[in-house]
């Protein structure tokens, strides 16, 4: 597997099933190296009624969560998107992983709300990473905007020459070409 | 291969001597492989990273490193960066490792850290911070330490040393590191406390033997709080970058998490931070940084050591947005017992601090009093003297120093400010002087000072006195005091109180800094002072600027003139409207003079708009680009509005397109609008195609306006819009296929059967009254769509084809307005046109008549080349079997070829016929007058059409021919006469129109009459009789050529004679007396039948023998053949 750059990318949502595996499809399919995660405790996923969500372990691959779904009520969840969404995660990997228990170091984490971007942990090395939160909202819509909006940034990262002297400069001029407020920090692994 | 050094932990091998044999084999094979890699950056780097799994991961290999560790080493060289941030992470695992290694390391190491390489940098710093630690921590646990060791921790504080430098690198990210290591060394070289957040393998200065001989604890304490200053003041400085603002904020946070001991100046730090943020953040930037500072606070408040600053956390929460739950949340639980242990140890820490300060005091001041004592006990005058000379430079010396902080001199000004007297004493007029440097300055007033001091003894300077000498000499006896310094402000009051002031600003310089910013601060100017009202504070804001504006003279001559226009454009860029329409107003008032400064602020607004300059106060009510915008367009309309010069509004105007870093689309429009205004039509447009030029990424777009122009309804402006296109196209050749497209659009829109709507929009922008109608072709708009793609013709011919593909689907209107309006750009292109000819020789169906258009433009005027003519001919044999066509080039056609189309070219209307006519006798055209190059001769001409088949063409035309050509008396003399006339009458059969040429000649020219009767003579011969209608042209003849012709008609045959006469009875009576006349050897040869006939005797058989002539004549005239070589043999006798 070849990649257009050396840029590595974690996008990082909650559950690690909309948003940020839209955006990995999407980068990935440009041939990014691109990894995603969640960072809540279980992966929850809508269920038929408000009080009713469902819930599973992260690891839990996305092809038993289909079949899971799939079993309770099928057309329910045909219709609202959520086996068609997980028809394409399986494609792409094969279960939702957990932020805090992966110990790759990525270039820059993406996160997908405030929440998670404000999620720190504590810093054992001195290996810095720039954190750049982009809010999108939980549903299909935004999700596939919020990719292209993902990939933007991505490209513009990756067409730095020196990325932690020209971040500054990038997150200005996407902010501005997107009319949209990103949060930058950088922290260490 | 380096040699093999045998490890110096040999105590723990508990792999065989195989196992290290087969290591090494596979790492060589790597090497190996790794040395002769070359190239590729990739494929060393993988194996660097295999050869470093090898050694680090496998026990048995591990005893290999040492042999390989040089030649890995050496890829620290590699002109890769790749490659050597590999080498990097190879030192630092090895590092991890083992850190006995170090030794081997160091060198690369440092080599690396010098490389111009950010990403290498950065990388060896990250490796530096697990190095360091690894470092110290070996010496203070290794009993053993080699003198190479101890080596290389000197280096490696060398390392130290090069990266604290490095936060001030240029660099963001170098710096980022750089801290991030700082706060590494901090945290290593500090003490634990109680409150210290445990971390597992923590390392702290706790963990220093204190009879280390390498390492001295002491030091490195000192150095650890030194690099923490370093690190407080980094965070605190105003332009520092947002990303390194968020890194120095977590690194202080660190460092008060796991060391409290810093807590105090940690949270001071943050305080004043959220006071006054850096003015260089963006305002996402800065929420990014709030968000930051409250995620860190929070961590901070988490810690049960930051307890007692609650009370300065929580507030500062509250002001960065959190909630109070949030809050709470973050609060540690304690219980009672805790609580109280912790306010009393606030309590102890803040009566510790006071306690602190006051025991220095106190020491102070012991210390004075024990050299006051001393000082008195002694005494000797030259010893006093010498005594006074040193303490005096001491304290001259420490004052110097001392005057240099601001705070404190100001202090001492203000503080002494209420003594001055009412009015200036006469002596500090008469010895005041000024200073001419600040230095200079302060060298005289630490002089005074010093005098003063040492008379008081205090000051460092008080060391020196061992002897009192103060008692009896008076500092006013000092001569320097009154030898002039600018001091002279406290000359008015008691020296003792200026001493006892002096001397308490001192102390509290020593001491009690945070103290005497109190007292500073005791001035509280907002409650002593009430806000002026709004409007005053305007008024006042707009005089000072007027002031500013007005003094303009003043600056110039004092050399600020740079300077205050700088002030000016910040003003005009920053302030409020008035003070911008205020400053727009003087540039106004003196254009031209004032340019400079427009431009000064132009770049203002433009630094804003790009944000290289970046202000506290935002314009954020508009689009960003609106302040840049509206300055730009204020000031051309302002200009253009102006009642100065046109060339002085053109000039200025010209210079602000020119010079401005950022045409907008406003200004633009503005450019556009000028172009309506008669007078800068030109210079607007001529402006349109400088920027079209000047500014690549706006070309198109200045293009597309350029060339809206090239249809405008204003002949002038076309012209000129049309004028600056070519321009563009020709001489900078850019955009130049923009520029066909548009003028193909153009004329294709000829196309439509009626002007389409698309078009009329376009051309809406325009109101003028010839093109209001816009249902028919009118001459105005078809020219209109053209303009552009003719003027564009001569310098593309190809464009031709364009053309010719139009023309072909318009109406007939238009395609004769394209005919007339094409003979320009033809005449241009000339008949050597390659396009030209291409089209003459495709001639695509429709475009006939375009192409005939053509031939006729290229050859007026000028003789047609042979390859042109080659062309025609072929168009007129192939596709095109128009006769026209080949009237322009009628004279560069072979003689056979005239004569083939001659029927045809007669057949033409009068007018064309006459045109062709012209040309082939050369009197067209100026260039053929000379005859050159006639391919046919006149003469030849005229019988050719006589031997025209009167069959194919009616007879009436034909004689029309023949009489346009006789006409001609000036090419058709008699001698030309003469030869047509010859062959004409050696032709076989005679041509019809015979006779009347003959006639027409004698007529014209009598002189012919000899040579007429011998042609008439040879007539007989050839039965002229037979032809009824050369017949009849004969005895006319005959009639008109009395006497002469007698003597030919004499000799008829007896039937024709008397048909002869029947016709023509006035012949007889010359004929009989011609007869008369005639000798006897004449008469011999008149047979007797003919003279009775002329004698009027028996005319019977002459009804008989007239029809006989008909009937032949009529025969004749059908069979005659039409073999086109007869009527061309040769030349008539006599004629050369």
């Amino acid at each position: 597997m070849t990649f257009v750059s050396n840029l590595s990318v974690a996008v990082i949502c909650s559950s690690n099933m909309n948003r940020s595996m839209e955006a990995h499809h999407f980068l990935a399919k440009k041939k990014y190296k691109v990894r995603s995660f969640g960072t809540g405790d279980k992966v929850k996923l809508p269920g038929t009624a408000v009080d009713k969500p469902n819930v599973f372990e992260f690891g839990t691959p996305y092809s038993e969560i289909f079949e899971d779904l799939a079993q309770k009520d099928k057309n329910y969840y045909t219709q609202n998107g959520l086996l068609h969404m997980l028809d394409r995660n399986r494609r792409i990997k094969l279960a939702p992983e957990r932020f805090q228990t992966c110990t790759e170091q990525f270039d820059v984490l993406i996160t997908c709300e405030e929440r998670v971007y404000d999620q720190n942990r504590e810093s054992t090395s001195n290996v810095p990473v720039h954190v750049i939160n982009i809010d999108i909202p939980d549903n299909h819509e935004e999700a596939v905007a919020g990719a292209f909006l993902i990939d933007d940034l991505v490209s513009m990262l990756a067409a730095t020459s020196d990325l932690d002297n020209e971040i500054d400069e990038v997150c200005y001029s996407f902010e501005t070409e997107n009319n949209k407020n990103i949060l930058h920090c950088i922290m260490f692994y | 291969m380096s040699s093999f050094i045998p490890f110096l932990d040999e105590s723990e091998t508990p792999f065989s001597q195989e196992d290290v044999i087969r290591a090494r084999t596979m790492i060589m094979e790597n090497l190996n492989n790794l040395i002769s890699a070359s190239g590729s950056p990739a494929m060393k780097v993988e194996l660097i990273t295999k050869i470093q799994e090898q050694v680090l991961k496998w026990a048995p290999a591990m005893k290999v490193l040492e042999e390989i560790i040089d030649d890995l080493l050496a890829f620290a060289l590699d002109v890769h960066q790749d490659v050597k941030k590999c080498i990097v992470t190879f030192i630092e695992e090895v590092c991890k490792q083992k850190i006995k290694m170090l030794p081997k390391v160091i060198k690369s190491l440092q080599l690396l850290l010098r490389e111009d390489s950010a990403m290498v940098i950065k990388r060896v710093i990250q490796a530096c911070g697990v190095i360091y630690k690894n470092t110290l921590q070996f010496l203070c646990t290794s009993d053993d330490v080699s003198d190479e060791m101890h080596e290389s921790w000197i280096q490696l504080c060398f390392i130290k040393a090069q990266i604290l430098e490095l936060i001030d690198n240029e660099n963001d990210g170098i710096r980022t590191n750089a801290i991030k290591f700082l706060e590494g060394v901090v945290i290593l070289q500090s003490f634990i406390d109680s409150d210290s957040l445990k971390r597992d393998n923590d390392f702290s200065l706790d963990n220093v033997p204190t009879t280390s001989d390498i390492v001295d604890r002491k030091k490195l304490e000192d150095e650890g709080k030194n690099i923490f200053e370093i690190l407080l003041k980094f965070h605190g400085a105003s332009h520092i970058s947002s990303v390194n603002l968020i890194a120095c904020t977590g690194t202080l946070c660190s460092i008060a998490k796991l060391r409290p001991s810093f807590m105090a100046q940690v949270v001071e730090a943050l305080k004043v931070l959220n006071l006054m943020y850096p003015p260089t953040l963006t305002a996402s930037q800065l929420s990014s940084v709030k968000k930051n500072l409250k995620m860190q606070f929070i961590n901070l408040l988490k810690l049960p050591a930051s307890f007692e600053f609650r009370s300065t956390i929580v507030p500062i929460l509250v002001d960065l947005g959190a909630s109070q739950s949030e809050i709470n949340r973050a609060l540690p639980r304690m219980d009672k017992k805790e609580i109280q242990f912790r306010t009393k140890r606030a309590h102890e820490n803040e009566a510790a601090r006071t306690a602190a300060k006051k025991a220095r005091l106190e020491f102070d001041e012991k210390r004075r009093i024990l050299q006051k004592l001393t000082a008195t006990m002694e005494g000797d005058d030259d010893e006093v003297q010498d005594q006074k000379n040193r303490a005096n430079a001491v304290n001259e010396r420490f004052i110097a120093d001392a005057l240099k902080s601001v705070e404190l001199t100001s202090y001492l000004v203000i503080s002494s400010m209420s003594k001055l007297p009412d009015r200036c004493p006469d002596y500090f007029l008469k010895n005041y002087h000024g200073s001419p440097t600040v230095q200079k300055c302060i060298e005289n007033i630490s002089k005074t000072f010093a005098q003063q001091l040492t008379g008081a003894k205090l000051g460092p300077g008080a060391k020196e006195l061992t002897i009192d000498i103060a008692k009896g000499s008076k500092i006013d006896d000092t001569p320097n005091l009154s030898s002039g310094s600018d001091k002279k402000d406290f000359e008015d009051f008691p020296r003792d109180e200026t001493a006892r002031k002096l001397r308490e600003t001192l102390e509290r310089m020593k001491g009690e800094q945070p103290k005497m910013k109190q007292r500073v601060k005791t001035l509280k100017l907002q409650e002593i002072s009430k806000p002026l009202h709004k409007d005053l504070k305007h008024q006042f804001l707009l005089d000072a600027v007027k002031r500013v504006l007005k003094c303009e003279r003043q600056a110039v001559i004092s050399g600020m003139g740079p300077k205050r226009k700088k002030i000016i454009s910040v003003f005009a860029s920053t302030f409020m409207p008035t003070v911008r329409a205020l400053i727009m107003d003087y540039i106004m008032e003196d254009v031209v003079k004032r340019l400079d400064l427009a431009f000064m602020w132009i770049f203002e607004e433009y630094s804003l708009l790009q944000g290289f300059t970046r202000y506290s106060y935002v314009k954020t009510e508009h689009k960003h680009d609106y302040a840049y915008n509206l300055l730009l367009t204020d000031l051309v309309t302002r200009i253009l509005n102006l009642g100065a010069e046109f060339r002085e509004r053109e000039s200025s105007i010209k210079r602000i397109y020119l010079e401005a870093p950022l045409i907008t689309d406003e200004s633009l429009k503005s450019l556009v609008e000028m172009a309506e205004i008669q007078e800068l039509e030109e210079c607007s447009l001529i402006l349109l195609k400088d920027l079209l030029i000047r500014r690549p990424p706006r070309e198109e777009m200045l293009l597309m306006t350029l060339m809206k122009f090239t249809v405008h309804g204003k002949t002038s402006v076309r012209e000129k819009a049309i004028e600056n296109i070519l321009n563009v196209y020709t001489l900078h050749q850019i955009l130049t296929d923009e520029i066909e497209n548009f003028a193909i659009k153009w004329i294709t829109f000829l196309e439509k059967p009626t002007p389409s709507n698309e078009m009329m929009k376009m051309l809406s922008l325009i109101d003028r009254d010839d093109f209001n109608d816009a249902t028919t072709w009118s001459e105005n708009i078809v020219k209109l769509c053209l303009n552009l793609l003719l003027n564009l013709l001569p310098h593309n011919e190809k464009l031709i084809h364009n053309l010719c593909d139009v023309y072909v689907g318009t109406t007939s209107d238009v395609k004769r307005i394209i005919l007339r309006s094409i003979e320009m750009p033809l005449k241009k292109l000339g008949m050597e046109s390659k396009e030209l000819l291409k089209i003459i020789e495709t001639c695509k169906k429709g475009t006939e008549t375009i192409v005939t258009r053509i031939i006729y433009v290229l050859t007026e005027n000028s003789i047609p080349t042979q390859e042109l003519v080659e062309k025609v001919k072929i168009l007129y044999q192939t596709k095109l079997n128009d006769v026209r066509i080949l009237i322009p080039i009628v004279n560069y056609l072979s003689k056979k070829e005239i004569i083939s189309a001659l029927p045809k070219f007669i057949k033409l209307n009068p007018q064309l016929m006459k045109d062709v006519f012209m040309r082939l006798l050369g009197l067209k055209t100026d260039s053929t007058k000379t005859n050159a190059a006639l391919s046919i001769t006149p003469a030849e001409l005229l019988v050719a059409i006589h031997a025209i088949d009167t069959t194919q063409v009616e007879l009436k035309l034909i004689v029309k021919a023949t009489s346009l050509c006789l006409a001609e008396n000036e090419i058709y003399t008699h001698e030309v006469l003469g030869v047509v006339m010859q062959q004409l009458v050696e032709m076989t059969p005679l041509p019809t129109l015979l006779m009347r040429t003959v006639i027409q000649s004698l007529t014209t020219y009598p002189k012919l009459a000899g040579f007429i009767t011998n042609l008439l003579q040879k007539l007989l011969l050839k039965q002229v009789w037979k032809h009824k209608l050369i017949w009849d042209g004969f005895i006319k003849c005959c009639l008109k050529l009395q006497p002469q012709s007698m003597g030919v008609l004499i000799q008829l045959p007896v039937p024709q004679l008397q048909d002869a006469l029947n016709i023509c009875p006035e012949l007889r009576s010359p004929l009989l007396e011609y007869a008369r006349e005639m000798n006897k050897h004449q008469i011999s040869h008149v047979s007797q039948q003919v003279l009775d006939l002329l004698l009027g005797s028996s005319s019977s058989n002459l009804g008989m023998s007239s029809s006989d002539i008909e009937m032949g004549n009529i025969d004749n005239i059908k069979q005659e053949p039409m073999d086109e070589g007869d009527y061309l043999i040769g030349k008539p006798p006599g004629v050369d």
